[in-house]
């Protein structure tokens, strides 16, 4: 609902012709860059392809597209975002070997939890990039977002792989990105209910 | 002669080769793990990995024009992106078609050579 609200207001871009153009430019432009091939036939298909996308998706990206981001944010913003993505890429790699040596055990060791947490995160776009987060670290999926509740459902692979969010280590990384304050660790819900909470 | 001998040379084929050992154990993952979830955390995630070493790889080839790199990063951007909202779709398709988790207890251990 607040996407429709500051669109309606005709805040940032909207839901207009414009950032439709803004929308389907960048498109085309990443087509071109990564095609290479700079015939009739294959721009032609850029041009097709960006438009579907343009058609397709333009409601969500438009929505989000010019809000709350006062300028003189931007650079502060900018140099947040690099740490946020040099820190996520770091946390791959362990937990990748750690989901490979699960696998590889013969008694395969994998031991599945689903785990409930709100988060205080306030923007829909800060809490897609909570949710993204979550499947692209190795060992947690992602299973629902409440968009009323700001309730998170996440699929942990063991308990440990689950530790940056039981610490709220993750959450308030990016708080800071979307300029907001720390809160203290979620409370969490463990399904099933581990008689000894699992092992951190 | 070839170029293949070159320390370059040889730390591409070190990433390659890495990566390519994670593609290899997320097609184990897949075919040991227990259910949808575990499954798609082996697919989505040793995957995930497996991409990062050997587009990394991949920058070290000797050869590699400018415009080639730009394209890799290009395509590992969008793999990273897209690997997490896919694996998420197959996960929230799964629950929301009411598939439960399957839980690990002290008494139901995966057999050996997993679950079938």
């Amino acid at each position: 609902m607040p996407q429709q609200h500051s669109a309606d207001q005709g805040r940032g871009p909207g839901l207009g012709p414009g950032s439709m153009a803004v929308e389907f430019v960048l498109m085309l432009a990443f087509w071109l860059a990564i095609s290479g091939q700079y015939n009739v036939l294959f721009i032609a298909m850029g041009v097709v392809s960006a438009a579907l996308v343009t058609w397709f998706t333009h409601r969500y990206v438009a929505a989000n597209l010019g809000r709350h981001t006062p300028p003189s944010t931007i650079p502060l913003r900018w140099a947040r975002s690099i740490a946020y993505v040099l820190w996520l890429l770091a946390r791959i790699p362990p937990a990748g070997v750690l989901i490979a040596w699960v696998v590889l055990q013969p008694r395969l060791p994998v031991e599945p939890y689903v785990l409930r947490f709100t988060t205080h995160l306030e923007s829909p776009v800060a809490r897609t990039t909570l949710a993204n987060s979550i499947t692209l670290v190795p060992g947690t999926l992602t299973l629902d977002v409440d968009p009323d509740t700001r309730e998170f459902t996440v699929h942990a692979f063991v308990p440990s792989a689950a530790d940056d969010l039981v610490s709220g280590e993750m959450q308030n990384r990016i708080a800071r990105l979307f300029l907001q304050d720390p809160a203290p660790p979620p409370e969490v819900v463990w399904e099933p209910a581990a008689e000894e909470v699992p092992r951190r | 002669m070839n170029g293949l001998d070159t320390p370059m040379a040889i730390v591409a084929i070190v990433l390659i080769s890495a990566g390519l050992a994670f593609l290899v154990i997320s097609v184990v993952g897949v075919l040991r793990l227990p259910d949808l979830y575990t499954r798609t955390h082996a697919v989505a995630k040793s995957e995930t990995l497996g991409l990062i070493l050997i587009f990394g790889g991949l920058f070290f080839v000797p050869g590699l024009t400018w415009d080639a790199a730009v394209r890799l990063v290009l395509v590992l951007g969008f793999s990273v992106l897209a690997n997490p909202t896919a694996a998420h779709a197959l996960v929230r398709a799964g629950r929301e078609s009411g598939v439960e988790p399957w839980v690990s207890t002290d008494d139901v251990k995966p057999p050996p050579g997993g679950l079938t």
